[in-house]
């Protein structure tokens, strides 16, 4: 008897998690991932003191849909760019969104948006809000 | 009637002719009742479990310590209060320290930077943007010797908060005390050294676990021969807490790294007392401080008993933990920064009714940033007005009878020995870390506490439950400075420069040597930190022989 089903495996969205620069800080960047696969996502978390170009090459290896920054150190704008000037070294800029978490100002979170990230969540932003947000960024051909 | 026959009023009184010295020279404090307060009170006879009080709760200075290390407590004298501070450079530090110590701080508790804390120098590329932002940056003995300028090291306590760097940390101070003809036998203060709790919470990693037991042992080696007034480890929970650990875990997880480095330093032939003596421990204080203060009580007595029947500990010195209390960290919010200095209050006066011996207390701004001198002293002032002006230190163990402290404290003290044995089972802390066993554990409640807080069940006032529509007043941060990079960047330019270049290079391939055999690395890292080398070179020279620590997938 074949009860086998036919129905077309649904691709997961896949989230990597980054750390970069020395800041060890990484409740943030667990919890957000927990919340993220409770949410139905893959994720992988990159682990502490990553540096921007091996941060795009796990998104590439990983095939990741998203890649999320937490920063805790007051750099993440110096941070950030060099995130995104290693995706656009390597064509990447319009085919991973990057967002990023920590404690951010209003005023730097304007700052991220207009340097080309997607979204930006403070400390203490809704778990499931959050989920939502990321899942939105994740390209529908995908 | 007790097994051995005294009376509970009998051990009162042979405890007060014991101590009596102590207890008469105490000052007098005056109560709300006009009555002058005691040192302790006591259940009499009738009221309790005789046998179970004298088992677990005992006296003030007695086994099993669950009533505090001393008898007469803060009646005899008050906690060590010492900020955690520095930032910038040496001098900057310099200038703080003396700010704080003016304003009655007891000592100086230094605060490194991040590429201090992991070993880099301050050139190196990845280190520059985090050079003096955190703590102060330091990269050889000039700066050491810069910080502690002027400051009368021989007559102050001094705090090292360096881990997994300790050694050489260690190495450069000795080395800029030297220079001032001051010896290590004169050092009073301590280091925090517990480097197990940076592969569980606090990721200033370097070297694999293994190789970083082995230094804590060559400091506890070195410092119970050479310095006799310095603590130089101390068992630490308040990063595992500030990572999302449940007060359970911060203390089962602190105390399981304390068995590997006592077992490790029993297997190398050290004797059990000449270390336990100098031994003591650092917890994390929130909101909830009756619960904090049994959680307080429970470690010491779950410490007594580990260290006389676990590994048989003489001396009553090594039987006895000393504890320092972190208060603010991730609990103090953004939202409304100024009501941090109530969260603050409420961990002091947790830590103070649960018996601390020193403690260090975060800016309210601590979210924010690092603190400023205003947010600093009013760190400083909160302990101060706990330690003078209120009742919580009028009395060794104010809690001690409580029937919800004492029935906590034998709750927590139940669910720490459970997650203890846990531990043993898997083979002790090192493997628990490398499976990712503790920080899979921490990460979970970070979740689960993240989740309590969104929904409301734990409420925190401003944050989830009455969030007010005023912009409350505003802040003024510390403000860094961006400086320090290129000074420090000059100064190692000109050191390396300036020194015999040969002769570091010789003394750094004795280093390698003296690593790949199993001598204790303390004396040859002096040797370096005499011939000039940075800490970065000596972290260098050890990363080529220990490796690097792998992070478990989580």
């Amino acid at each position: 008897m074949n009860t086998q089903s036919f129905e077309p495996a649904v691709r997961k969205s896949r989230v990597l998690v980054a750390k970069l620069g020395l800041d060890g800080h990484d409740r943030g960047a667990k919890v957000v991932a927990h919340a993220l696969r409770d949410a139905g996502m893959e994720v992988i978390y990159t682990g502490l003191r990553r540096r921007a170009a091996d941060v795009v090459t796990m998104a590439v290896d990983e095939d990741v849909d998203v890649i999320g920054l937490s920063i805790l150190s007051g750099a993440h704008i110096a941070l950030t760019q060099q995130v995104l000037d290693e995706l656009s070294r390597r064509g990447l800029q319009d085919e991973i969104p990057v967002v990023v978490g920590g404690t951010i100002s209003p005023a730097d979170a304007s700052v991220l948006r207009d340097m080309g990230v997607a979204d930006v969540f403070g400390v203490r932003s809704p778990l499931d809000e959050l989920a939502q947000r990321v899942q939105l960024l994740v390209r529908p051909d995908r | 009637m007790s097994m051995d026959e005294t009376t509970l009023s009998d051990d009162v009184t042979r405890w007060e002719n014991a101590n009596a010295k102590k207890l008469s020279g105490v000052k007098a404090r005056p109560s709300l009742t006009g009555q002058p307060l005691r040192v302790l009170y006591s259940p009499v006879d009738d009221d309790i479990d005789v046998d179970a009080y004298k088992r677990n709760i005992g006296l003030p200075g007695e086994f099993p310590y669950t009533r505090g290390v001393y008898p007469a407590m803060y009646r005899d004298r008050l906690w060590q209060m010492r900020l955690y501070s520095g930032f910038g450079d040496a001098e900057s530090t310099n200038e703080r320290w003396n700010f704080l110590l003016s304003h009655g701080n007891n000592g100086v508790s230094a605060a490194f930077d991040l590429p201090t804390q992991v070993g880099l120098d301050s050139d190196v590329p990845d280190a520059v943007p985090e050079v003096g932002r955190v703590g102060v940056a330091v990269d050889c003995v000039r700066d050491f010797e810069r910080m502690f300028a002027g400051l009368p090291v021989e007559k102050m306590g001094i705090s090292l908060n360096a881990h997994s760097t300790a050694p050489f940390v260690l190495a450069l101070f000795l080395a800029a005390m030297e220079k001032r003809g001051v010896t290590p036998a004169s050092i009073n203060g301590s280091m925090t050294t517990d480097v197990l709790k940076d592969y569980v919470a606090r990721g200033t990693w370097i070297y694999p676990p293994a190789h970083g037991i082995r230094m804590v042992g060559d400091i506890l080696e070195f410092c119970a021969k050479e310095m006799p007034r310095f603590y130089p480890l101390v068992i630490r929970g308040p990063d595992m807490r500030d990572a999302g650990a449940d007060a359970i875990q911060e203390v089962a997880f602190a105390f399981a790294n304390a068995v590997t480095y006592l077992e490790y330093a029993q297997a190398r032939g050290l004797e059990i007392d000449a270390i336990a003596t100098r031994l003591s421990a650092q917890f994390y204080y929130y909101g909830d401080f009756l619960q904090e203060a049994a959680k307080t009580r429970a470690a010491r007595r779950i410490w007594s008993r580990l260290l006389r029947d676990r590994f048989g500990a003489k001396a009553e010195a090594s039987w006895l933990l000393r504890i320092t209390a972190s208060v603010g960290g991730t609990h103090f919010q953004v939202h409304e920064p100024e009501t941090n200095i109530i969260r603050g209050t409420l961990g002091c006066l947790g830590a103070v009714l649960g018996g601390c011996q020193g403690m260090l207390l975060a800016g309210y701004d601590e979210a924010f940033d690092i603190p400023t001198e205003d947010t600093a002293r009013i760190a400083l002032r909160t302990q101060q007005i706990v330690g003078y002006e209120s009742d919580a230190t009028a009395v060794s163990d104010p809690l001690g009878g409580s029937w919800f402290v004492e029935q906590m404290t034998d709750e927590i003290e139940a669910m720490v020995l459970a997650k203890m044995a846990e531990i043993d089972e898997m083979g002790g802390s090192v493997v628990a870390i490398e499976s990712g066993h503790m920080q899979r554990q921490i990460a979970n409640s970070a979740y689960n506490q993240e989740r309590r807080e969104q929904s409301g069940e734990k409420p925190i006032v401003a944050v989830n439950i009455h969030k007010g529509q005023a912009e409350p007043p505003e802040l003024v941060v510390h403000a860094p400075d961006r400086t320090v990079g290129d000074r420090q960047r000059a100064q190692l330019d000109a050191l390396r420069a300036q020194r015999d270049g040969e002769k570091t290079a010789k003394v750094l391939e004795r280093l390698k040597i003296a690593a790949q055999h199993s001598d204790n690395l303390m004396p040859v890292l002096i040797d370096c930190a005499r011939a000039d080398a940075t800490l970065g070179e000596m972290v260098d020279t050890l990363r080529g022989v220990f490796g690097e620590f792998k992070e478990p997938a989580l």
